[in-house]
């Protein structure tokens, strides 16, 4: 008798049950994802097609529409991540400890590397530094060519992937990603007080 | 006692969310009505958040509840995201619920599988409709044999 159809991580290669999905599937999704809720999300999709520019107030709300259209998606994403890989784990007590199984597993689950930099204030804010973050590492511009700017959207996933993560393992937090010079990605978590486990 | 000569069989699958909301009962027993369960299961709560500070080796077996009388006998698994199964064995041996761990682990999966479906709506207040889900519950159950470790 055997009820166990998933294995327990560290995968290996010779386990016949483990199953493995290409890493790059992940960064051409992403790719794809943001001009498509772009799209979804523009409030007036026949004009995006004409030359005149939308006023700044509209791209603002434009901006916060596909925000926040691609936070849920990537909370969802985080809840689910953390279901499946928070098992087999010993328990985590303190905040710290789930901060760096984000840090640690589920970086390493999402993006094939560690954070390479956490620090906190010890007041309920982490600030995670990572020096080549794996969606921006593809991205050049020219000189002047916004790339930051450009760049800003695509972390808006991810943020809420980690908002998903840590709202799932009892710690309510808002999340903000900036990136300030390719490909590095700077996240902040700023958590609420730490609901109990039980 | 006749009862002893019976072989240990489980009466009771429940899944309680994060805060204590009722997920997922399902019975496996003529001898009890359901709305029993119901109140059994509810009294475990109390004795989750008790162990939990003692808790330090920190895997997610709590073992054995609570019994009562001969009869019954209720275990307890809690996730690291904090959802609890809890398992009412009926006639059960004195092995401590070793022998679920592997009925509790067959049920993680199987509720992460669940989860992991985008349709599935993880608002916490619904109970879990799934019928696929009930069915691997049910087989798990049907599966379990005392004694048995899950190789």
């Amino acid at each position: 008798m055997s009820f166990e159809s998933t294995t327990a991580p560290p995968f290996t290669s010779a386990d016949p049950h483990a199953t493995f999905l290409n890493s790059t599937a992940l960064d051409l999704l992403l790719i794809e994802l943001v001009p498509l809720a772009r799209r979804l999300s523009s409030p007036h999709p026949s004009s995006s097609s004409s030359s005149q520019p939308l006023p700044a107030t509209t791209e603002d709300a434009s901006d916060d529409a596909l925000f926040l259209r691609l936070e849920a998606l990537g909370y969802k994403v985080g809840q689910g991540l953390v279901e499946r890989f928070s098992r087999d784990r010993p328990r985590m007590v303190e905040t710290l400890d789930v901060i760096k199984f984000v840090c640690k597993d589920l970086w390493m689950i999402c993006w094939r590397k560690q954070v390479d930099n956490l620090k906190t204030n010890h007041r309920g804010v982490y600030v995670l530094t990572d020096n080549s973050f794996r969606p921006l590492s593809k991205m050049s511009t020219e000189p002047g060519g916004n790339g930051v700017l450009r760049a800003q959207p695509y972390l808006w996933f991810p943020c809420g992937v980690l908002r998903g993560a840590l709202a799932n393992m009892g710690i309510e937090a808002t999340v903000h990603a900036e990136c300030t010079e390719l490909p590095g990605a700077v996240f902040k978590i700023e958590t609420a007080q730490k609901a109990p486990l039980v | 006692m006749a009862s002893s000569l019976l072989p240990p069989r489980i009466a009771c699958v429940a899944i309680i969310g994060k805060k204590n909301s009722p997920l997922f009962l399902s019975t496996f027993t003529k001898s009890r009505d359901t709305l029993f369960f119901h109140f059994l299961i509810h009294t475990t709560l109390d004795i989750f958040t008790l162990r939990l500070p003692s808790k330090t080796n920190g895997d997610s077996d709590f073992g054995l509840l609570y019994a009562v009388d001969e009869e019954l006998a209720c275990y307890g698994w809690l996730t690291n995201t904090g959802i609890k199964f809890v398992v009412a064995v009926e006639n059960p041996t004195s092995s401590g619920g070793e022998d679920l761990k592997p009925v509790f682990r067959a049920l993680q999966t199987a509720y992460i599988r669940l989860v992991c479906n985008p349709f599935f709506e993880n608002d916490e207040l619904g109970a879990i409709k799934s019928k696929r889900f009930q069915k691997e519950v049910g087989d798990i159950v049907e599966g379990w044999r005392p004694g048995s470790r899950g190789e």
